[in-house]
């Protein structure tokens, strides 16, 4: 990334403890819109959680543990 | 996809649960269960620790319902009790992690960018074991405030406010946490990219 990025990327961080898709900082993502490299930054960002999302998802509870839990609170199903 | 259910739905279970009602009570813990026992899995990784969750938290929340003040968001109660249980059994384990400091230093202004090796990446092809354990190894070594947020924010879906309620920290604090773990799992994952092309040049 060239060095005149280092700032931009700098923002686009603080961006980044926001919610990915808010538009927080009008002026970021027009440049966003005119700056392939810090585009693509961020959307690789966004690639990486939505990966780990992909590879973790969600399990349904065993049925087993099911009945142990009720059995375990006294409740009935 | 997790049951999504109304916040009148959840308060009047709540309050027949409170007045006794079990059958009220046995609809909550199977409303909720499988978000309980996701969230034990993804910080703990074992069927049996998340299990483990799972049962003591709906065992906590059956003696404190009547504690609960209604003040607070049940949702929210709930998840801070399963994400407390889950964290004691994971300070329990001994895991090499980075600190707070090396996560500041590295991931606030991450100076060495790679930006130009994912554009042609087989990313789909990737999704296997392996890389899932890559991942699973890289969100392991974030201290647990850190994956805390990640998994809470990125994974569970829940608010920054949600969050911070739940983890008992700032919103200040989940976002730039929340931004620290994002920037290293993205360069944890360009490196792991990188060694991956080399394997496949050779």
């Amino acid at each position: 990334m060239k060095d005149h990025k280092k700032k931009t990327v700098h923002e686009i961080c603080n961006y980044l403890g926001q919610d990915l898709d808010h538009p927080m900082c009008k002026e970021l993502i027009q440049h966003l819109k005119e700056c392939p490299d810090c585009q693509f930054y961020l959307e690789t960002v966004k690639l990486t959680v939505n990966l780990f999302r992909e590879t973790h998802p969600s399990k349904p509870v065993p049925e087993d543990l099911k009945k142990k839990l009720l059995s375990n609170l006294n409740l009935k199903k | 996809m997790y049951t999504v259910v109304s916040d009148q739905k959840v308060d009047h279970l709540v309050t027949q649960t409170k007045n006794g009602d079990q059958a009220a009570f046995t609809e909550l813990v199977e409303l909720f269960s499988e978000r309980i026992y996701n969230l034990g899995l993804r910080i703990l990784k074992n069927p049996d620790d998340a299990a483990d969750v799972l049962q003591e938290t709906f065992l906590a929340v059956y003696e404190k319902i009547n504690s609960f003040d209604g003040r607070a968001n049940f949702f929210t109660w709930l998840y801070r009790i399963a994400t407390n249980f889950a964290l004691m059994k994971l300070r329990k384990e001994k895991r090499i992690v980075y600190t707070d400091q090396d996560m500041e230093e590295h991931y606030d202004n991450p100076n060495k960018v790679q930006i130009h090796e994912w554009q042609d990446f087989p990313l789909r092809d990737m999704l296997n074991e392996e890389f899932r354990k890559h991942l699973d190894f890289a969100v392991d070594r974030l201290p647990e405030i850190y994956r805390s947020v990640f998994l809470l924010r990125d994974v569970e879906n829940l608010s920054i406010k949600e969050t911070s309620k739940i983890l008992g920290i700032t919103e200040s604090n989940v976002k730039i946490r929340l931004k620290r773990a994002r920037v290293y799992l993205r360069e944890d994952l360009a490196a792991y990219m990188e060694e991956y092309s080399k394997g496949l040049e050779t």
